[in-house]
């Protein structure tokens, strides 16, 4: 089967080295090529968006040994329907959706198992490894009681629209929910952030200090 | 990202959950997580496009039957027991004259020679991390598809997805042997360098005190050398066969017998570049290069080919053709590839001790790739050269980023010395 990289590299001259550089193709190409197969594509997709990834699990469950796992789920959700994603070109959009779905399972899935008092908390026995730094550690724990304080939806268009740097219309995609209804959402996470961290005095001081910064 | 504002303290809190994102993972787990990745990928492939509707209700019921009770069980980690030894903690000491064997619960097991001594650090639902602190172990990792073992010997990583080899670790003479009875490892070294991948019948030798690795071919004697210190940061290989197809040329103009055999040849050289650096062969790759013309190279290369190149030949100790590899890496593939070189080149200016070229370099490698496979190299990188240009203090603020970064980092100690120095 002959991938669409191969292909791009085809209308070189005779005898020159020619290659079309994985890391420069485009998502839409990189999703055509993945879809027939192309471990090289399939590789690079990983290359390019797995922080991405663990950046929108992370933002969904905060800090959860379970990601790393979860991240497997949503590139092989992918491997399993690259033929399916329509248009390559909204690849991150894809996997930001699997990967606010899978995350939201999991939640779920916690929740009943503490209900059904399997695990007192409805976690895994296994924790992320905390930062050493007790300053540091100290000020990404408010961070994550203000993010706690939020409703998922408002939680993940904060995530990724102000953390992941997505379009709004990307995020409204993602989230399955208006253009008008997302930027309601957008303001009202900024004032619940805006109040919760000033209630935190971890929180309060590093933003003084970054505007110190800034200014 | 979303236009932030000066002191928009929204975009403070975002920078800071996008920080907390990228800590939260070691880049250790990153590796073993995109080598299972791979793997799966192989063994597991594309879904194909067929039409499923007979079936598509009694395999929905099964989904859900299988869902449901996925929903309830959490993976559990493999369980082991241990013959011939005490377990005591995470420790089992082979005693002198008897073997001890270890039993995994996905009947992977491993047989401690006589005197030999080993940690089982941590056990996951796909494999374990086991560390040889003296010793020879033989050992038989069942293949699965999502298989992730990593034996540490010394500063040597072995990575296995299922296998049969032999693994000992002297810690006096600070060596590691490794000898491959079936599949195949990669193995990483002091800094991440590597991986080089080892194959059945093949013989791996490292030397945490020369700093050197050596790859014995089967049925060969010669021994490549590669020196550690020159080699801290072998990037990772890209994929050999995949990167073969993708640099197939177009199919030479001349008559058909003799245009076979040159594209066969070339072929064979083109797919054999990084397979070659991953056996340990590098001075061939650098003459390789120097016949072809390293001029020539430099400007049509494949990025899989000038990083062959530049690892052959800063393992030969080639610092100018090292340099020129990677300079041409950098103008030639910005993206992944370019900061990769970035890094790499930062790595040998900082051996060559022009430091501030090589700060420069980390930098441009922290700034392009923030949350890339080598970001606790070069920040470890540019904490070092802060602190040899501009003093403690300086590097202190580095310290404690890496710390946060990368609490269980080769150069955690280094950091936590910044900090303790007034």
């Amino acid at each position: 089967m002959v991938s669409p990289l191969q292909r791009a590299a085809e209308p070189t001259p005779p005898r020159e080295v020619a290659r079309f550089p994985v890391d420069r193709a485009g998502d839409a190409l990189l999703v055509e090529a993945a879809a027939k197969g192309d471990r090289t594509a399939m590789a690079e997709v990983w290359d390019r968006y797995s922080d991405f990834v663990r950046g929108v699990l992370h933002g969904a469950m905060g800090g959860d040994a379970a990601i790393e796992d979860l991240t497997q789920e949503v590139f092989l959700a992918f491997v399993k329907s690259a033929h399916t994603v329509a248009d390559g070109a909204k690849l991150r959009g894809f996997l930001a959706g699997v990967a606010v779905r899978l995350a939201a399972m999991e939640i779920r899935r916690r929740r009943v198992r503490r209900w059904l008092l399997l695990s007192p908390t409805g976690e895994l026995p296994e924790r992320a490894a905390p930062a050493h730094d007790a300053e540091g550690k100290e000020i990404l724990t408010a961070l994550a009681r203000v993010l706690d304080g939020m409703s998922q939806r408002r939680r993940m268009a904060f995530v990724l629209r102000h953390a992941q740097g997505m379009e709004v219309l990307e995020v409204a995609a993602v989230l399955g929910i208006s253009e008008s209804t997302l930027r309601r959402e957008l303001q009202r996470a900024r004032q619940h952030l805006l109040r919760a961290a000033a209630r935190e005095p971890a929180l309060a001081a590093y933003l003084a200090s970054r505007r110190g910064m800034d200014g | 990202m979303a236009e932030p504002e000066a002191h928009d303290p929204i975009e403070h809190l975002a920078e800071l959950e996008r920080r907390a994102a990228l800590g939260s993972s070691t880049e250790m787990q990153r590796s073993l997580s995109r080598q299972r990745f791979l793997a799966r990928f192989e063994t597991e492939g594309v879904a194909v496009r067929v039409s499923l509707r007979r079936w598509a209700m009694p395999a929905a019921a099964a989904i859900c039957l299988a869902a449901a009770l996925l929903f309830f069980l959490p993976p559990r980690a493999l369980t082991f027991e241990v013959r011939g030894a005490e377990l005591n903690g995470k420790y089992v000491s082979a005693p002198e004259g008897r073997v001890a064997e270890l039993r995994f619960s996905d009947e992977s097991t491993l047989v401690a020679e006589p005197g030999s001594r080993l940690r089982v650090e941590d056990t996951y639902s796909q494999g374990a991390r086991v560390l040889i602190e003296r010793g020879h172990a033989s050992v038989h990792v069942v293949h699965e598809s999502s298989t992730a073992w990593t034996f540490a010997a010394g500063p040597f990583e072995v990575h296995v997805t299922g296998t049969r080899f032999d693994l000992g670790w002297d810690p006096a003479s600070e060596t590691c042997d490794l000898s491959l009875l079936e599949g195949s490892v990669e193995v990483r070294g002091l800094a991440g360098s590597g991986p080089i991948v080892v194959r059945a019948g093949q013989h791996f030798q490292g030397d945490a005190r020369r700093g050197t690795m050596q790859v014995l071919a089967p049925g060969s004697s010669v021994v490549p050398n590669a020196s550690l210190s020159s080699v801290a940061s072998f990037p990772p290989i890209p994929e050999p066969s995949a990167i073969a197809e993708l640099a197939e040329p177009a199919a030479p103009a001349v008559e058909p017998s003799s245009g076979a055999v040159e594209h066969q040849t070339r072929r064979a050289h083109q797919a054999s570049w990084s397979e070659r650096v991953a056996q340990g062969q590098f001075k061939e790759v650098v003459a390789d290069a120097e016949a072809r013309g390293i001029a020539g190279c430099l400007s049509n290369c494949s990025a899989a080919d000038l990083r062959a190149l530049s690892d052959a030949a800063r393992y030969t100790s080639n610092t100018d053709v090292a340099e020129r590899s990677l300079t041409a890496m950098r103008q030639r593939f910005p993206g992944a590839t370019g900061s990769e070189a970035a890094f790499l080149l930062g790595r040998l200016h900082e051996k060559r001790g022009t430091l501030s070229t090589a700060l420069g370099f980390y930098d441009s490698y922290l700034s392009e790739a923030p949350g890339g496979a080598f970001a606790a190299e070069a920040l470890a990188g540019k904490m070092r050269t802060v602190r040899t240009l501009q003093g403690q203090s300086a590097a202190q603020p580095l310290a404690r980023d890496y710390l946060r970064r990368f609490p269980k980092g080769v150069h955690v100690s280094t950091a936590r010395q910044i900090l303790s120095e007034k």
